[in-house]
């Protein structure tokens, strides 16, 4: 864990280096980014037009609800994703060996050999987003309300790179797993809803199974409504078994590993 | 064309070595129309309309635009764009065929294959949603719809090869790409009804390829257009087929002409 930092350090200062050196790639790739997230707001610009409030949150709830999606995704978008779906074709190749001869744990190495900086829109569309809404809200937020929606982001980012990994884990058992990554991909899209917008059996799904949930409506509500300690308490467990899950399913899947063609 | 007949019976056959993908790629087309519809149905509480849509229209525009995709839809400028990228064009050009009759056949083959595949699926939201949905009479209108799903797909693919074809002048064309389709999920009806945008943005789609691949089958299907319109519609369709052929053939020729093929 030690080496997590200097490790994190490394790879942050290459990637870099790969985005300067492809600047007009890295230009097109953050506007790029930018516009998905634009027609995500799009889209409920236009429910709007049509509609006061959806499942009790009015527009400027849902903004709010969208820029904490995007802020929660941000850090393992930026950090992680790239590196950990780098994994699949590193193993289909049989170059998974660099990665597990470098003097640092494995998982640490795939999490964050894959720095994008093109992500660094959704931090700051998001920020952007909520500080809109608030304003718009009007809200009033005291000190201990930001600690909890704080906490609660670190849970949230805490269980999709959790979902994330278990996702890349399965490189050591499938040939192909673009198509899994991009379902995870779709699947984590519906975490940018109220919890209320879903049906009893979906919500219980949804929050206990696959906790899409945490990810941006439970910290949202922290700001918008009230989230009651058990449900704190119930995100922390949550986020520490995924945590703990995926690191086992890791270790697991790296039995598989059998370095082919190299 | 026997040639590319053999080449879309063996693309069918690589396609069912990779089944469980298929699948995925599957629920991966299904799932942004699931988030749509979830979405429309909660905005729909206590209303009988939405800016001429009702319920069962909306779920019918969402459920059918995804069904749609195999018929209209498919992934043809990655795989161009891949191999102008990385210099396996110059494998397909020593061929006796059309690399862009190549890309577009495999992917017909890759279509056939998820549609079937996709089937359960679809029967088993159909019979979720089977009293939410409006069916097709057969009547002229149907005749218009499926001559419009023809004519969409071709305005697609040449939409499609169009993107592809331009990795002969940018190397990564993954960003034009992803750009092309923030333009067209907007303007090609496939995020929301091109009715529920902006006028200025619906008034524009008319003169638009966009709206000529998802949005005009589906606006026919549900009879949303008047005669005047269908027939301005068709009009503007052909005329963009041609003018993309045009552009196709152009793109195509010019490019070949540059072509470096790196590391080949």
């Amino acid at each position: 864990m030690n080496k997590l930092l200097p490790t994190l350090v490394v790879y942050l200062k290459l990637n870099l280096k790969i985005a300067v050196e492809y600047r007009s790639d890295f230009a097109l790739g953050f506007v790029r980014h930018t516009l998905e997230l634009v027609l995500a707001v799009v889209f409920l610009k236009v429910i709007y037009q049509n509609t006061q409030r959806l499942s009790g949150y009015n527009e400027n709830e849902l903004l709010f609800l969208y820029g904490t999606f995007f802020l929660a995704k941000s850090f393992v978008k930026i950090f992680c994703e790239h590196g950990l779906v780098r994994v699949s074709r590193l193993v289909r190749e049989g170059k998974f060996d660099f990665v597990l001869v470098k003097p640092v744990d494995a998982q640490i190495v795939a999490s964050f050999m894959g720095v994008d900086f093109r992500d660094l829109s959704k931090i700051f569309f998001g920020l952007y987003l909520m500080v809109y809404s608030l304003k718009a809200l009007n809200l009033e937020v005291g000190l201990l309300t930001w600690l909890t929606f704080t906490f609660l982001i670190v849970l949230s980012t805490t269980i999709y790179y959790s979902l994330y990994l278990i996702v890349a884990t399965f490189s050591f058992w499938l040939t192909e797993t673009r198509s899994l990554e991009s379902f995870f991909s779709e699947l984590i899209e519906l975490g940018k809803l109220p919890r209320s917008v879903w049906p009893a059996g979906a919500r219980f799904f949804l929050t206990y199974f696959l906790p899409l949930v945490f990810l941006a409506a439970v910290p949202a509500e922290a700001i918008l409504r009230q989230v009651s300690w058990p449900t704190v308490v119930g995100a922390l467990l949550l986020s520490l078994f995924f945590l703990y899950f995926s690191r086992r399913f890791w270790l697991f899947g790296l039995r598989f590993y059998t370095s082919a063609s190299s | 064309m026997k040639k590319y007949w053999v080449l879309f019976k063996v693309s069918l056959t690589r396609g069912l070595e990779y089944r469980l993908s298929n699948l995925l790629w599957v629920l991966v087309g299904i799932l942004p129309a699931v988030f749509a519809a979830t979405v429309w149905l909660s905005a729909f509480a206590g209303k009988t309309e939405i800016q001429g849509y009702n319920r069962a229209e909306l779920t019918t525009y969402y459920f059918l635009s995804t069904l749609l995709w195999y018929f209209v839809g498919g992934e043809f400028s990655g795989r161009l764009s891949e191999w102008i990228r990385l210099g396996v064009l110059v494998r397909h050009l020593t061929k006796p065929l059309n690399p862009l009759f190549e890309v577009v056949f495999q992917e017909q083959a890759w279509k056939v294959n998820s549609f079937f595949l996709s089937l359960p699926v679809y029967f088993l939201v159909f019979g979720l949603l089977r009293t939410d949905l409006i069916l097709a009479k057969l009547d002229f209108n149907l005749f218009l719809f499926l001559s419009a799903v023809f004519l969409s797909g071709l305005v697609f693919i040449l939409l499609e090869i169009i993107i592809g074809l331009l990795s002969f002048w940018i190397s990564n064309s993954s960003n034009l790409n992803a750009l092309y389709w923030v333009i067209f999920s907007l303007l090609g009806g496939i995020l929301v009804p091109l009715r529920f945008l902006p006028a200025v943005l619906t008034n524009l789609s008319w003169f638009l390829p966009f709206r000529y691949t998802f949005s005009l089958p589906l606006e026919l299907y549900l009879r949303k257009l008047s005669g005047g319109e269908i027939l301005f519609a068709f009009l503007v369709q052909t005329f963009w087929l041609v003018l993309l052929f045009i552009l196709v053939k152009s793109l195509y020729k010019n490019g070949l002409r540059i072509y470096e093929a790196y590391g080949q």
